[in-house]
């Protein structure tokens, strides 16, 4: 028999992940260079995704990612435990991000960009991670799009989530369920190929 | 594909895209700037310390002129803009020498630091960190929208460039934790005299008055004076859009919701502005919040002609319900009117799937969702006066409507017939047409080709679909969908929505699986390919249990709060 039981939840995740963030990054304060690494190693994937979402290039999410990382290690001082060291880092990621599409866009028409989320020199990127971040991902809109990718890369609960993008909980939760259903279908669209 | 199991692909996939590259990012984090507090000075007088002493007694009105100038002539400008605009005077240290409020709204922000003297003789870093920070608990800074302006003006460009990268390094630091969502822009600029003076005439900064030349230059219409009483949010947003006029501005905004929403003299009203002119049409959004009730209406207010695009007008007045059309008088309205367009649906009942009532534009609206013979329509209609606003139908799966055929027509001498169709589903059913409020069976196409016959009907507040084989009168699939009690906005269940309010309530699997279960009158040791997905629809906890039992696939949709089915359907 089959079960497949997915919890979707506002609880938060184990306090370990959280706990050893914090402390990763209390450690760089103290210029842990060491500690930058394992920071680095832990959560790069969820900064390019949210990056990403935002600026909708791999190469710029790319040069965001650095940036982040060097704002991190000369800022780590700024932040205070709260449990919350995702959303900080995220929350640093997103202004990062939002900051570099505003100079992009000053002085000149806002063009709509189009998702290109995979880096052209990407060795470890398997036709399959293909499909999923970059043509499954197009089909949704901005909003969908990064309700469900920072759910599925940070482990931030949905509150968070509402909270980092300054939307209600309500529209956090709808977005992540219609994103979802959309990539069901694309999916099952592919499976009957 | 599981929920679970595409999440975990697109974290795989983000992972593997992302850039893996520590030794770049460890070449750019150098050794951090040492607090930056003077070096101390020795006790005492060693020998070069007493010529040097001496030196300077000699030297004074001369060299210590040179150092007294060093100390107080003023190297860079600093302006930091949101609509407040402050200006911070510094010398060639980064001390401050001035900190001026230039408008009423910076005044204000700054009251609580001497009006901006308690900062003279601090690190600009510093100062900057006190005047951000006062900025963000005036509340200026935490609309989604909300952008600051930090500009540097130099005669050393060089310098400038440094200090801007640093300001809005230590800026982005501060908002980050305490004002995330505000954007932060920066410049720096060379001293320009006339620039200097329009700014002084306007009361605002040189950094804002450069942003001002920039939009003008986009759009030479626009006078100085006017796109300076803009905040720097708008600027920004206008030059995103390509400056296509004068935007109303943010006090014309609230004071034309506040007008409109009938509250213009009432001090218990706030409202709150942000702009979108970056969007199609290009908008003010206003909330207005009733301090009394903790109520909160939201307006969209037209950025150029200044029309209230959306949002409910006299909210204080008593609600008129007996003014407003009832819903079952809209359906009548909406159902006359699809009718008009399809007089072929003549023989069918209406089938309601969706209502609500809504505020649209200003005014209540009923909109309405329904199915008549095939059809799916949508109606918005103007509840206070009946006039149908807006309408869509579209034809469900079946063949086109030219092909449709009509109520009564003959069915091919094989074919068992829509009555006998009808007998089979309510059979199937366990009931009688007594007992439903409508019951339809007509021909059902797939791709122009006669697929079925299918059988409407409504029972209690269910709503009932079968597919019958047209030769042997077969049920080849069933569905139950709960209709007015889920989505009807007078709903009873459903309390667990996030709406706020009491905490949310959950039967939990288990419970939800039994109910499943019990309606299907199986156990869960006889199904197999068992799958349940906790959900939200429409922000209703809900579980979705799929199992096959005796080779037929069962779906079922039940209610997270209080274990009601409010769908279920099979198919073999």
């Amino acid at each position: 028999m089959l079960i497949s039981w997915r919890k979707q939840t506002t609880e938060e995740k184990p306090r370990g992940d959280r706990e050893e963030l914090e402390e990763l990054l209390l450690a760089i304060a103290g210029e842990d260079r060491e500690a930058l690494g394992r920071l680095y190693a832990k959560t790069r994937g969820a900064v390019y995704a949210a990056a990403l979402a935002v600026v909708h290039n791999a190469v710029e999410a790319q040069d965001v990612t650095q940036d982040v990382y060097v704002q991190v290690w000369e800022k780590a001082g700024l932040y205070t435990c709260q449990g919350k060291p995702m959303s900080w880092l995220l929350a640093v990621t997103r202004n990062l991000a939002r900051s570099r599409t505003r100079w992009a866009g000053w002085g000149s028409e806002l063009k709509e960009t189009e998702w290109e989320a995979i880096p052209a020199e990407a060795p470890r990127v398997t036709p399959e991670d293909r499909l999923f971040l970059q043509e499954a991902l197009a089909q949704l809109p901005d909003g969908d799009r990064e309700v469900v990718l920072l759910y599925a890369v940070s482990g931030l609960r949905h509150r968070e989530i509402a909270d980092l993008l300054g939307i209600p909980l309500n529209t956090a939760l709808s977005r992540y369920s219609r994103a979802l259903a959309k990539l069901r279908k694309t999916v099952k669209g592919w499976e009957e190929q | 594909m599981t929920d679970k199991e595409l999440e975990k692909r697109l974290a795989q996939a983000a992972e593997h895209a992302a850039p893996n590259d520590l030794k770049g990012v460890l070449s750019r984090c150098g050794e951090k700037e040492v607090s930056p507090t003077p070096a101390k000075k020795k006790k005492g007088w060693n020998t070069k310390g007493l010529i040097a002493a001496c030196l300077a007694l000699v030297l004074v009105g001369g060299g210590g002129g040179i150092v007294y100038q060093r100390a107080h002539a003023v190297a860079s400008v600093i302006s930091l803009d949101v609509n407040p605009s402050i200006e911070l005077r510094v010398n060639r240290d980064e001390k401050v020498l001035s900190c001026t409020a230039l408008n009423e709204e910076a005044k204000e922000a700054l009251a609580e630091m001497g009006g901006g003297t308690d900062l003279e003789g601090a690190k600009l870093e510093v100062a900057v960190n006190a005047v951000v920070g006062a900025l963000v608990r005036h509340g200026y800074l935490d609309g989604l929208s909300s952008a600051i302006l930090v500009s540097v003006e130099d005669k050393d460009q060089a310098r400038a460039a440094r200090m801007e990268e640093e300001l809005r390094s230590i800026v982005s630091g501060f908002l980050q934790a305490e004002a995330p969502n505000a954007a932060v822009l920066s410049q720096n600029l060379e001293v320009n005299a006339d620039l200097d003076r329009r700014a002084q005439e306007s009361n605002i900064s040189v950094g804002k008055a450069a942003l001002v030349d920039q939009v003008l230059r986009a759009n030479g219409t626009l006078t100085f004076q006017e796109a300076a009483a803009l905040t720097v949010a708008e600027l920004d947003q206008l030059l995103q859009a390509g400056v296509p006029g004068l935007p109303i501005g943010m006090k014309a905004a609230a004071a034309t919701v506040r007008d409109y929403a009938d509250v213009m003299a009432l001090s218990a009203v706030e409202a709150k502005v942000e702009p979108e002119l970056d969007e199609t049409p290009a908008h003010y959004e206003v909330d207005l919040y009733v301090t009394a009730t903790g109520e909160k209406y939201e307006y969209k207010v037209d950025a150029y002609t200044g029309e209230v695009l959306s949002g409910r007008s006299g909210i204080l007045k008593a609600d008129e319900p007996q003014s407003l059309i009832t819903q079952d008088q809209a359906l009548a309205i909406a159902s006359e009117h699809s009718l008009a367009q399809y007089p072929s649906l003549a023989g069918y009942n209406i089938f309601p799937d969706h209502n609500d009532l809504d505020w649209e534009d200003g005014r209540q609206v009923y909109k309405l969702e329904f199915f008549q013979g095939g059809y799916e329509f949508e109606y918005e209609i103007d509840a206070l006066t009946g006039a149908v606003l807006d309408w869509e139908a579209d034809y469900k799966s079946m063949a086109p409507a030219s092909a449709a055929p009509a109520p009564g027509t003959p069915a091919p001498a094989d074919y068992i017939g829509e009555e006998a169709a009808k007998a089979a589903a309510l059979k199937a059913a366990g009931c009688a047409e007594s007992d439903t409020t409508y019951c339809n069976s007509y021909h059902h196409y797939d791709d122009g080709r006669p697929e079925c016959y299918r059988v409407e009907f409504m029972m209690g507040e269910s709503r009932y679909v079968y597919c019958i084989d047209h030769y042997t009168g077969t049920v080849l699939s069933c569905e139950q969908k709960m209709v007015s009690d889920h989505y009807g906005h007078n709903s009873g269940h459903h309390g667990n929505g996030h709406h706020g309010g009491a905490a949310p309530t959950d039967i939990g699997e288990a419970a939800a699986k039994n109910a499943a279960f019990a309606h299907c009158g199986c156990d869960e040791i006889q199904v197999t390919g068992l799958k349940t997905d906790r959900d939200y629809e429409d922000n209703c906890l809900e579980y979705e249990i799929e199992f096959v039992l005796d080779g037929r696939e069962y779906e079922y949709v039940i209610d997270g709060a209080t274990g009601e089915i409010l769908k279920y359907e099979w198919e073999d």
